[in-house]
């Protein structure tokens, strides 16, 4: 993909001027962020791992975005470690998976733009401690979130139904452009669920379905997941936040900049932070205050690396737990053939969304809860290689015959479950292994509470149901493994640098700063206490426009310049 | 991958080789290096970069096993996925060209094997490459997917790659390219064709 400078230069600034903000990483959060700051008159850079795309460089091309991590990280020059005990040697295996352009993950994703429910903030308190968990609730409400929901949704253009789920949670309004058009996965979903009892609502998407703001809407390509929208319909921050943010003349968006330091004053403050440009050239960039938006994976590193004489095991770690419990949602997934054509393919990825299991009836004895909806998210190759029945034949006439008839006649049920949070699955950083910059690589170690398994196998029988009162004329459960491992990569990284109260169980206040250092901010997935059911996007730009306004607060309030002190 | 790539994370369990295509195996590759590399108009009969004339029939012979030709229906061959394997052997898999070799070898071992006195995978007929086949899957599962692997991502590719020649994978599974679709999609999404289904 080439990359593109935009007509009309946006500002620059000079490494040795002492912005406002510096921010790390241009996604989800990042964006809303940057967005927000320079609107409220802040000088604020963004300095982003990737490149700066633009619609006229995304493709239909599967194996260019896969094959070549066209819009993610490249694990060639930036491996991953894994291992499942923290009594084992990592061996080196791609294990997470984020965007890295302008834009990060919103970028490439599915679009689904459903907030959380009110017990996802107060679980704990609701069900109870769970062994082997470090479950908390959420230093603030759902009520308190959502005008932020309301935010994210009205500024970058969210498709929807108010009202459509029993299940939802209080709004103050509804959406501002109406639900996608149903495609047969969904009407298939809606049949099941009818018979079933439950009830199938339109998808929240980050898709538009009518023009907002000066975008089209979607034209039903069917290229969404993992690719980056030729039409700009999906509502990234690309399309949406780092364009007004750049419009205000105050924020400059500097791609291909990889940050290796956060820096810190003898008084224990931030001054900047240092990045390699894109010929590896190394920058000390100043600013008054930072704000980490890089991701569950890479925040914490970056933190881990950020060592000095004052934070000898990373910066903001005073508690211990910058890295540590790792979430990245758990599910099943289940397939099915029908008899007529689905043409999947064809339009978003999935159009109904079912929440009935969102909680659970406590005397299954099952902690957390989940989704489902029906599905189609394989383009031509991942048909050919995970479409089929695990037992249908690999290769061969009938092989051949299969993939023919079935390819428009296949719709999956995704399950997207919560799962809990754990001290020892943890990113850290790799003893041995190095990146191209010589940094330590990011180390995983993951293994699924017992709970999250029965959990997933639980849902895993729900998914079979709705596929079976659907009208499949045959259906197939994939397996669930559970040894830790989940074979492909982890593409939502919450929980490592958890929001809380309480500065020995949590990396972050209420408003995102860092309770060991005044003037660091942190908001993305690592925010997160619990992990929802699946779909973090929405709340973490919730929590990136919520955070934003304290920081914007604090800045003019002067408390950012405030005396060197640790606050512990 | 993307937002709840999730799906996808608990049933891809099948060998580590099977990322060497398809994940795992990314590349700094970009655009304009991918266009000088890699051109769509070879023919089938241009040289090959990488792979001997040898080892380009060994793949060919594998790929016809994994999707046959058949009587107007173009199978891996026809969409031309040598072509796809050799252009990425020649750029950015580069690093798998010894297991990809190494598999290759694999074949002609286990075709002497099953076949006293046949030294190559390509000497068989049909139905004993399928044996070959079958004994090479059971016995060194890495390596058939080394081979297999290529085979699916050269025929359902976009052809840009060199591969699925005249859409050939594309039009077997009725996957049409198209930047706007409209309802109805498929057969069930209209609240009348949905009766009609019950």
């Amino acid at each position: 993909m080439t990359e593109r400078h935009l007509a009309a230069p946006s500002v620059r600034y000079a490494t040795s001027d002492e912005v406002d903000f510096v921010i790390v990483g241009a996604g989800s959060a990042g964006g809303a962020v940057a967005r927000e700051l320079s609107r409220a008159g802040f000088r604020v850079i963004v300095l982003e791992q990737g490149p700066h795309l633009h619609e006229a460089d995304f493709r239909h091309d599967e194996y260019g975005v896969f094959a070549l991590a066209a819009l993610t990280n490249d694990w060639r020059v930036s491996p991953n470690t894994y291992r499942a005990r923290d009594t084992d040697t990592a061996v080196e295996k791609p294990f997470v998976q984020y965007g890295r352009v302008v834009g990060g993950g919103s970028v490439h994703f599915t679009g689904n733009y459903w907030r959380f429910h009110e017990v996802d903030f107060v679980e704990h308190t609701r069900k109870g401690a769970i062994a082997g968990a470090d479950r908390d609730d959420w230093p603030i409400t759902y009520a308190e979130l959502e005008p932020y929901y309301d935010r994210a949704e009205w500024e970058i253009g969210v498709s929807g139904l108010a009202g459509a789920s029993p299940f939802d949670p209080p709004r103050r309004r509804g959406y501002p452009v109406p639900p996608l058009p149903i495609q047969s996965t969904g009407a298939l979903a809606e049949r099941g669920a009818r018979k079933l009892g439950w009830h199938a609502f339109p998808s929240p998407m980050a898709i538009l379905s009518q023009p907002y703001k000066g975008r089209s809407p979607c034209a039903h390509c069917g290229f969404c997941e993992t690719f980056g929208c030729e039409m700009r319909a999906k509502s990234s921050t690309l399309v949406t936040m780092i364009p007004e943010a750049q419009k205000t003349g105050h924020c400059e968006i500097r791609a291909n900049s990889f940050v290796r330091q956060v820096e810190v004053n003898d008084a224990g403050r931030v001054t900047g932070l240092t990045y390699f440009d894109a010929k590896k050239h190394e920058h000390l960039q100043r600013a008054k205050a930072v704000v980490l938006c890089a991701n569950g994976a890479e925040t914490p590193r970056l933190l881990l690396m950020s060592t000095s004489a004052r934070f000898p095991h990373g910066l903001a770690n005073s508690s211990g737990w910058v890295g540590t419990h790792l979430m990245c949602n758990g599910g099943a997934f289940v397939g099915g053939a029908f008899e007529h054509q689905v043409n999947g393919y064809r339009g978003v990825v999935d159009t109904r969304v079912i929440h009935d299991f969102y909680e659970l009836d406590p005397a299954l004895g099952i902690d957390g809860g989940g989704g489902l909806d029906m599905r189609h998210d394989f383009p031509p190759i991942s048909f050919a290689m995970f479409g089929l029945p695990p037992d249908a034949p690999t290769w061969g006439l009938e092989f051949k015959r299969m993939l023919r008839d079935w390819f428009t006649r296949t719709a999956y049920v995704l399950s997207h479950t919560t799962q809990l949070p754990q001290m020892s699955n943890a990113i850290s950083l790799d003893p041995t292994v190095k990146d191209a910059w010589g940094l330590p690589a990011i180390r995983v170690t993951f293994r699924e509470h017992a709970n999250d398994l029965t959990l997933y196998h639980y849902m895993r029988d729900r998914a079979m149901e709705l596929m079976q009162a659907a009208g499949a004329t045959t259906q197939w459960p994939y397996p669930i493994e559970g040894g830790g491992d989940p074979g492909l990569p982890i593409v939502h990284l919450l929980g490592t640098c958890r929001m809380g109260n309480d500065p020995a169980r949590s990396v972050v206040d209420a408003q995102h700063r860092a309770h060991d250092v005044d003037n660091l901010f942190i908001v993305d997935g690592s925010s997160f206490v619990t992990s929802g059911r699946g779909q973090p996007t929405l709340t973490i730009q919730a929590l990136a426009f919520r955070a934003a306004e304290h920081m914007g607060r604090m800045a003019k309030a002067g408390e950012l310049r405030a005396a060197a002190r640790l606050r512990r | 991958m993307q937002d709840d790539s999730l799906d996808r994370r608990q049933f891809l369990r099948a060998s580590g080789t099977l990322a060497l295509w398809f994940v795992t195996t990314p590349a700094i590759l970009r655009a304009d290096d991918r266009d000088a590399d890699v051109s769509s108009g070879q023919s089938s009969a241009a040289a090959y970069k990488v792979l001997t004339p040898a080892q380009a029939a060994t793949f060919t012979a594998f790929a016809s096993q994994v999707i046959p030709s058949e009587p107007g229906s173009p199978g891996a061959r026809e969409a031309n996925v040598t072509r796809f394997a050799d252009n990425g052997l020649a750029s950015h898999v580069a690093a798998q060209r010894p297991v990809f070799l190494q598999a290759l070898a694999a074949l002609d071992t286990e075709a002497a094997r099953i076949v006293p006195g046949v030294r190559e995978f390509t000497a068989l007929p049909q139905s004993q490459q399928g044996d070959v086949m079958r004994a090479l899957d059971a016995s060194h599962h890495d390596l058939f997917e080394t081979l297999r692997i290529p085979v699916l991502a050269g025929m359902f590719s976009n052809p840009s790659y060199g591969g699925n020649a005249n859409k050939a994978g594309w039009t077997l599974i009725g996957f049409e390219d198209r930047f706007y679709w409209s309802a109805p999609f498929g057969d069930y999404d209209t609240a009348a064709q949905l009766r009609r289904h019950d």
